[in-house]
């Protein structure tokens, strides 16, 4: 018999039969679907191309403190000077700094928008130039050089309408005269989601002279035949040389040099990929357990024919060549089904993902993931096919003329495989369920965790101090005196500002009380410090305890005062009043002055402030006034929606500075809901991969456990006659399938162990070993497990033991 | 039956019921003539197109307690049927079905199975033995049916396997005894839970004649210790074993 003839009989097998041949492509669809998805997100990650000219040469640079423990891809632009002046293995370096900078002229509204400061030579080296104007030269780099900008193409297209005499217009950048260069490539938003940029040079003078702290980022090309390990070596040496020279700053500091994808790959974001391979892995497996126990099962009932094709000449190995034919046949429809479900699939998640991922990251079903495709299918029909395949095929003539033979030996051989393959799928099942259900508890233990205020109808708008403008501290404190008056003004409106939102973290210092030696641990002085607008306590609707809101001359020169939360209260003065107590932030630097005692004048009710960690943080509020940043949240309480929100507090700010714009203007529930987005979107695939793999465990136990009774009837009828009650002939169908629960759930429980470590990688707001999540993954298996057994254990107890015993 | 044959020395007093097991409540005891069942106008039938089938009809019989009674009659004549209605494996007919007194016709299906538990034991012309047991295992059954304790059960079953001389064979799977010996373990299982009924589906129609001879013999020796036997046979020497032969003809009482 041909290959061909093969293909012919199994599509005519297949179409024939649609009980075995639907569900198969049902099980193995979802399985190729899952795993084809989860591929093209990690083809995007690790496989596909960067856009850069000989992308594999372009690599991320670092430099990385002995005590740190990540690697963290920053340095400082006089060591990056320093590396691009001695490296020998690059063809070029350049540094790059994406930041949020301010855009203004007179074609729109103010807007804030991600930019970059990048090397004149960086986009040579990424071998990327403008469709428009002129790029940067390398005498924009030199300090003092006239400021330019690079457009990025879709703020091109929607602040300018695609002019084309943008170039050389002048417009404001933090507010600073710049002229327009140029306009980047449709897609280009290097590094991340950059739309402007800016030569180095622009750089505030802060970063561009101090070594300390590493605030830019820099890449360089490998000169042909480098290696990356042969570059690290290189700019090893290069960095001994900078630590004799400034030991203060660069004693035990390394280089790191890595492929420049590993600068968004972070390990959690590979932690939550292999889960989510293993997840898909698992599906697969368990659809092709599925459809092995199907096949399994049809072997049976194919023993004679077998048996006639090989007393007619028929070899074993043209027998298992004619069912792997069938298997590949089924994988073939399937892997279509599961591609289309993917092509889904990846839309979806492309969705839910698109404002956090860099520009370069494309969720695209390329080549490579066809080929995947392919591969899958081929394997898959090996995986499920071969056992089957081989075990029909060691039928024997005889066993099949002997009924009795058959069915004590043949059948207990089979239904071993088909207990082995269902137990599998419970454990891989179990295992699935916990590792989501520890992600998606994580997030719902995040969100159920009180905030201390009132969230609903709270709108925040973020603004950030920069340019000449803003640069002295009386400046500032001139514009927030402005900005309260203005908030205070509107009748209907409830607005305030602080230095950091309810939930969104605060600066982490450690408080000293006066008259105290500091005899606790350091770690038990430490509260969360938030700057706050006089009324913020009001505006949000929080009740004083104790003492006072502050006022407009709180914080001012001989008005040093602090409001703390009843949590600090209570650990630092248990028994005490702490009104007119004085605190100070501890400051570690000897050489540094020590900060002026603050009294207490209020204490509030508790607020958290950092978005994890259990109970209430400390948190001690001081007035801005003290110490206005160059940066704020403004919270407006609107019953109007966020828009609306903003459109008031727009139409304030723009009477204090018309340049000034806000961003991440949005609720704050939705705020404190972006900080899990990566658990939420990726614990909800986890979830939906999960279910996917209990119906599928579910169906494969029903179908094993029917296909049992089906075998038994006769046995069953025989026990009914001898007088077997309902609840025999249901534990004498659900026996079987029991023990493999209970194995299943055994070694499931091991898995979720192993899934758990990973999980407790990415989250702090549960145990490793939750008992919710556990029990509750162990119930849903077990109730799947119940209503796969005692619908066709139900069924039994209807067996009619005349006809049975007829039957014989 | 070659070795598996029950040894001609011992008495009758061996398969004589035993009613001071745990299975067993009080023996029935017949009122006056009360017999042991009682069958009034029993009919089954088959929707076949518009109208109806008969497998039985009219069928009325009394079996008194220690009858063997034999019902004959040729192929389709509905011998099997009575039998699985007497057995009350078939809850489909109509009629009155008295057994011991209990109006079977009247009662639901969960009383009736108790009944069936108590009081009647099957033995099948295929045996019907179970394939993944052992001859141990497949005569414990109906006690552990019938919630008899494990160390009471192997009591009662070391007892039954020694009266009918397989102790031997206790460990074997079915499919490695003759067709004998499978029907001796199947009479075995059938009598181990103390039946007051054994009903016989042609119990010999599988055995060559020494074999069903001998097996025949066995029923002889039940109903001698006081157990009541109702066979299904075609053959006229079997039939001979018993006290009384009900003929069925197309559904009817032929003769009684």
């Amino acid at each position: 018999m041909t290959f061909w003839n093969d293909v012919r009989l199994a599509a005519r097998l297949l179409l024939k039969d649609k009980g075995v041949t639907l569900p198969a492509i049902v099980a193995l669809a979802l399985g190729i679907g899952a795993n084809t998805i989860v591929f093209t997100i990690v083809n995007a990650a690790f496989l596909r191309d960067l856009p850069f000219q000989d992308p594999d040469r372009v690599v991320v640079l670092g430099m990385r403190s002995a005590t740190s423990g990540s690697p963290a891809y920053n340095l400082s632009l006089p060591e990056f000077e320093d590396l691009r002046e001695a490296s020998r293995t690059f063809d070029g370096l350049a540094a790059f700094a994406e930041r949020q900078l301010d855009l203004a002229d007179e074609t729109a509204a103010a807007e804030r928008t991600t930019g970059a400061y990048v090397s004149a030579n960086a986009f040579e080296l990424l071998g990327r130039r403008p469709v428009l104007g002129r790029g940067f030269r390398s005498d924009d780099d030199r300090p003092g050089a006239e400021p330019v900008v690079l457009l990025g193409h879709s703020l091109w297209q929607t602040r300018y309408q695609s002019a084309s005499d943008v170039i050389g217009r002048s417009v404001r950048v933090n507010g600073v005269p710049t002229a327009v260069i140029g306009v980047m490539p449709e897609g280009f938003a290097f590094p991340d989601e950059s739309q402007l940029w800016q030569p180095i040079s622009q750089l505030p003078a802060g970063a561009r002279t101090s070594r300390l702290p590493r605030t830019i980022a820099a890449f360089g090309r490998l000169a042909p035949g480098a290696t990356i390990d042969g570059a690290l070596a290189d700019l090893t040496i290069v960095a001994q040389s900078i630590a004799v020279r400034n030991p203060e700053t660069n004693a035990n500091v390394f280089p790191l040099v890595r492929p420049f994808r590993d600068r968004n790959l972070t390990r959690q974001l590979r932690i939550v990929l292999s889960m989510l391979t293993g997840a898909v892995a698992f599906v697969l497996l368990i659809g092709c357990a599925n459809v092995a126990n199907l096949l399994m099962a049809r072997a049976a009932s194919r023993e004679r024919e077998v048996s006639l094709r090989m007393s007619m000449g028929a070899s074993r190995a043209m027998i298992v060549r004619q069912l792997l034919v069938e298997s590949l046949l089924l994988a073939i429809v399937a892997g279509l089904a599961g591609f289309g479900l993917s092509i889904f699939g990846v839309r979806a998640f492309a969705l839910a993902v698109a404002d956090f991922i860099p520009y370069w990251l494309h969720f695209a079903i390329d080549g490579r993931v066809f080929v995947f495709v392919a591969a899958i299918c081929l394997g898959t029909s090996i995986l499920f096919g071969l056992l089957p395949a081989v075990y029909t095929s060691r039928t024997s003539l005889v066993s099949v003329l002997n009924e009795a033979g058959r069915s004590s030996s043949g059948g207990i051989r089979g239904r071993r495989w088909t207990s082995a393959l269902v137990t599998l799928q419970m454990a891989m099942t179990l295992t699935l369920l916990t590792g989501a259900g520890l992600m998606l508890r994580g997030v719902m233990v995040y969100f159920q965790t009180e905030t201390g205020v009132d969230t609903a109808n709270l709108v925040q708008l973020r603004l950030s101090l920069s340019g000449e403008r803003y640069a002295t501290r009386d400046q500032r404190l001139a514009f927030y005196r402005q900005l309260h008056t203005s908030l205070s003004n509107p009748p209907d409106l409830r607005s305030t500002f602080t230095s950091a939102g309810p939930r969104t973290g605060a600066a982490v210092v450690e408080m000293a009380v006066e008259g105290r030696a500091n005899d606790t641990s350091a770690e038990s002085r430490t509260v969360s410090s938030v700057l706050i607008a006089p009324g913020y306590f009001g505006a949000l609707g929080l009740p004083i305890v104790r003492g006072r809101e502050f006022t407009s001359t709180d914080g001012l020169p001989g008005g040093v005062v602090a409001i703390v939360n009843e949590r600090f209260a209570a650990q630092q003065f248990p028994n005490e009043d702490p009104i007119g107590r004085r605190i100070r932030a501890v400051i570690r630097d000897s050489n540094a002055p020590a900060p002026e005692w603050a009294t207490i004048v209020g204490v509030v009710r508790n607020v958290r402030q950092q978005p994890t960690g259990d109970g209430f943080d400390p948190v001690v509020y001081i007035p801005y006034a003290r110490n206005p940043v160059p940066a704020a949240t403004i919270l407006v309480r609107s019953q109007r929606g966020v828009a609306s929100a903003a459109t008031q507090i727009r139409s304030q700010l723009r009477a204090i500075d018309p340049d000034l714009p806000l961003f991440d203007v949005m609720s704050v529930d939705d705020r404190l809901a972006m900080s899990v987005w990566e658990r939420q979107v990726f614990g909800s695939m986890l979830g939906a991969f999960a279910v996917i793999a209990l119906v599928l465990a579910a169906v494969g136990l029903y179908g094993v456990t029917t296909y049992s009774v089906s075998r038994r009837t006769r046995e069953i009828g025989i026990r009914v006659a001898l007088g077997a009650q309902a609840r025999q002939v249901y534990w004498l169908v659900s026996r079987a399938a029991s023990l493999q629960v209970v194995i299943g759930l055994a070694i499931g429980l091991l898995g979720g162990l192993g899934v758990a470590t990973a999980v407790q990688n990415l989250q702090s707001e549960i145990t490793l070993l939750d008992p919710v999540t556990f029990i509750t993954s162990v119930l849903m298996l077990l109730f799947a497990a119940v209503v796969a057994c005692l619908v066709p254990a139900h069924r039994a107890t209807h067996v009619d033991p005349v006809a049975a015993l007829r039957s014989e | 039956m070659g070795d598996a044959c029950v040894a001609p020395t011992e008495t009758q007093m061996l398969f004589k019921r035993s009613s001071s097991s745990a299975l067993t409540e009080a023996p029935w005891e017949p009122t006056g003539n009360q017999p042991l069942m009682s069958l009034r106008g029993i009919e089954k039938s088959f929707p076949v197109g518009a109208g109806q089938t008969f497998v039985l009809r009219r069928i009325a019989i009394d079996i008194k307690p220690g009858e063997f009674v034999s019902i004959m009659g040729p192929s389709g004549a509905g011998k099997s049927t009575l039998l699985h209605i007497l057995g009350m494996h078939d809850s489909a007919w109509s009629g009155e079905y008295h057994l011991m007194g209990h109006p079977i016709h009247a009662l639901p299906a969960k009383e009736r199975a108790a009944l069936q538990k108590r009081h009647i034991g099957f033995v099948f012309q295929s045996y019907h033995l179970l394939d993944n047991l052992t001859v141990y295992e497949n005569i414990e059954l109906p006690l552990s049916y019938r919630d008899v304790r494990k160390s009471e059960r192997q009591g009662i079953v070391a007892n039954v396997l020694d009266k009918f001389g397989i102790v031997a064979k206790k460990d074997l799977y079915p499919n490695q005894l003759s067709g004998g010996q499978q029907q001796l373990v199947g009479v075995a299982r059938a009598i181990v839970a103390s039946p007051q009924v054994i009903l016989a589906d042609e119990p010999t129609g599988n055995l060559h004649s020494s074999q069903g001879q001998e097996i025949m013999e066995l029923f002889k020796q039940l109903n001698d210790g006081g157990t009541t036997i109702v066979q299904v046979t075609h053959s006229e020497s079997n039939a001979a074993y018993g006290s009384r032969i009900i003929k069925l003809r197309d559904g009817y009482i032929d003769q009684q």
